[in-house]
């Protein structure tokens, strides 16, 4: 049971990065699974333009891992990924650090909805930070090219062994499991208008 | 091993100049300064330096310094939610108890000097020690050696001895007496160590000041046995080097068998959230912090309303709730903050909080709601005050009330979808 984070498209999600001049600010970015690392380049890469300050992306194995990056960039943009494969541990080991967590620039983490629920459950020193400023990224065109997209939906029909109008379908009946990959699916052929419905 | 990082070094990209020209330069300069007052996640002590401080009614600070005032040698416990104000009552109290001549505080952050996955009796005696010895320079008295003392808070390369492993050995077994001495109450941490910071503090003392050390970040040590040990031999080491205490620690301290910790001390400080519907005072407060915060024709009364009630009297959410506003009525192309910008940045903020959550919390949670009634018996109830999705508030009685808003939210919720 969860509920759907307020969309927000890759540049978007940069301009309200932006616009937060800080000191200490920090921000997620809810992605897909498996399109942390990918979207926290694109994101790097959307800083920079709008930007031009110092922009770093780093793809954390560990609490341990943060820490030591994060003292040694203190100032710009950070972006971090690869924390969908922590476990609990790595974030109570985090939110008993974060007092060395504060820094002077903007800190964004991209990360899959299980890991900011583990966030939200294990670190809530940390995740008060936060406060609100979590957001889903809206797959589409935005983010996927034509045959990345295509690719992606080749593999939900073949995974659930449904067409796409049968999923199209099932969502205006109201018969749509809630689970994100069916969510996905229809943001991928432009009905995100039939989420919960 | 550290993944590979990538630093972009300065590039002019053609979207810049977009962004410089969307809108006239003195509502983005507006918005800015609003954010930058907003910043909920940094450093307490920047936004006392920076006069952003209200003093709040009934403070913590006030009974710390009051109580230190008649005895300075006093042990504080202080327990509150996250996001409450503990540390800025904390750095409060410093500056104050500071001022009064007689006493010397010092604000430690425990987690920045110890990991805290890592904390055992000892930590905060050696801690306070190394304070003295940087206070008292040159000064220690005759005869006096920090040495074994330091290598006993640093390490040094040498066989440790486990306390009695060795004595005894091939001797056969020490038959006790009649009489036994009395036991101090810090069996793990050696009595040569506490009896050197005793005397450092004694002779501290004698510039006609008592030290006092605010212990903060306890609070989130996940290990409660740890924790538990600590308090039972640190606090009484410190006690009998007269050093008086403040500690911030976890909401667990004053359940169940935690209570035994809160015993040790001799006054309990709940920072809770502010009751705003039924502590006017409180209320006004929370309306100061605002008015402070925001500066002028940013904020209207009726979104200010929102933002008190939606925060549920927890200043870090508020404070984030202001931010998120004003970052919605930025990007709206508003020149002020309204009800409607609250009320989306209320509804992201509630969405946020409730990812993760599990079906059973989501069941307390809505029985919460709909009767008022809320037992706190089980870990998980625990679980769900410290991750601030149910609120604990102190007056005459004990309340709590569903983060409203999560509250908003529950309503919403199907039980197999999302809304």
């Amino acid at each position: 049971m969860s509920l759907w984070l307020a969309a927000t498209e890759l540049g978007d999600f940069a301009l309200r990065a932006l616009e937060r001049p800080g000191p200490n600010e920090w921000l997620a970015l809810i992605v897909s699974a498996g399109e942390s690392a990918r979207a926290a380049r694109k994101l790097g890469e959307e800083l920079l333009a709008l930007d031009g300050g110092l922009v770093w992306t780093e793809s954390v194995a560990a609490a341990s891992a943060v820490i030591e990056f994060i003292q040694e960039h203190r100032e710009g943009w950070l972006v971090l990924s690869g924390f969908d494969a922590w476990g609990p541990e790595e974030w109570r080991i985090l939110d008993g650090d974060r007092s060395a967590m504060q820094r002077r620039g903007t800190t964004l983490l991209v990360l899959e909805e299980p890991a900011l629920g583990l966030m939200m459950g294990q670190a809530p020193n940390l995740a008060s930070w936060f406060g609100g400023s979590a957001w889903r990224l809206e797959q589409g065109s935005h983010f996927l090219s034509a045959e990345e997209r295509e690719t992606r939906l080749s593999a939900l029909r073949h995974q659930f062994r449904l067409s796409d109008a049968e999923v199209i379908a099932r969502a205006e009946q109201g018969q749509l499991p809630g689970d994100p990959p069916f969510a996905e699916w229809l943001v991928l052929l432009g009905r995100g208008d039939l989420l919960g419905e | 091993m550290m993944a590979q990082a990538r630093c972009i070094l300065c590039y002019d990209g053609a979207l810049r100049g977009h962004l410089r020209h969307e809108g006239p330069m003195t509502r983005r300069e507006k918005f800015r300064a609003y954010m930058a007052r907003v910043a909920a996640a940094a450093d307490p002590a920047l936004a006392i330096e920076q006069q952003l401080y209200v003093h709040p009614p009934g403070a913590i600070s006030d009974l710390i310094v009051a109580r230190f005032e008649i005895d300075p040698g006093a042990r504080h416990l202080v327990v509150g939610g996250v996001g409450s104000g503990k540390t800025t009552q904390l750095v409060t109290a410093k500056n104050r108890l500071n001022a009064l001549g007689d006493l010397h505080a010092e604000y430690l952050d425990v987690s920045e000097k110890q990991d805290l996955r890592k904390v055992r009796p000892g930590c905060l005696i050696a801690l306070a020690g190394g304070l003295l010895r940087g206070l008292l320079g040159a000064e220690a008295p005759k005869g006096f050696a920090w040495e074994p003392f330091m290598k006993w808070v640093d390490g040094s390369w040498g066989l440790e001895l486990l306390g009695g492993m060795l004595v005894g050995r091939g001797l056969g077994g020490l038959v006790p007496g009649v009489v036994s001495s009395p036991q101090h109450d810090w069996d793990d941490i050696p009595n040569e160590h506490v009896m050197t910071v005793s005397k450092a503090h004694a002779q501290f003392s004698r510039r006609g000041r008592t030290l006092a050390v605010l212990f903060d970040a306890l609070d989130r040590m996940t290990d409660h046995e740890a924790f538990a040990r600590v308090v039972e031999q640190d606090i009484a080491a410190l006690r009998k080097a007269g050093i008086g205490v403040v500690l911030v620690g976890p909401i667990r301290s004053l359940a169940g068998f935690g209570r035994l910790d809160a015993d040790r001390f001799d006054y309990l400080h709940f920072q809770t959230p502010i009751d705003a519907a039924q502590d006017a005072e409180g209320r006004q407060f929370l309306m100061e912090v605002l008015e402070k915060r925001a500066g002028e024709g940013m904020l209207s009364e009726d979104a200010a309303s929102r933002l008190i009630f939606f925060s549920g009297g927890v200043l870090r959410d508020l404070i984030s709730l202001a931010k998120a506003a004003g970052d919605e009525a930025y990007l709206r192309g508003a020149d002020s903050i309204g009800v409607e910008h609250v009320h989306t940045a209320a509804d992201a903020y509630g969405r946020a909080l409730m990812i993760g959550l599990k079906q059973e919390e989501i069941a307390t949670l809505r029985h919460l709601q709909s009767t008022g009634g809320f037992v706190r018996t089980s870990e998980g109830d625990l679980a769900l005050i410290a991750t601030r999705r149910i609120l604990e508030y102190r007056g005459s009685t004990i309340r709590y009330a569903v983060h409203p808003v999560i509250g908003e939210l529950l309503g919403q919720l199907q039980p197999t979808g999302r809304t």
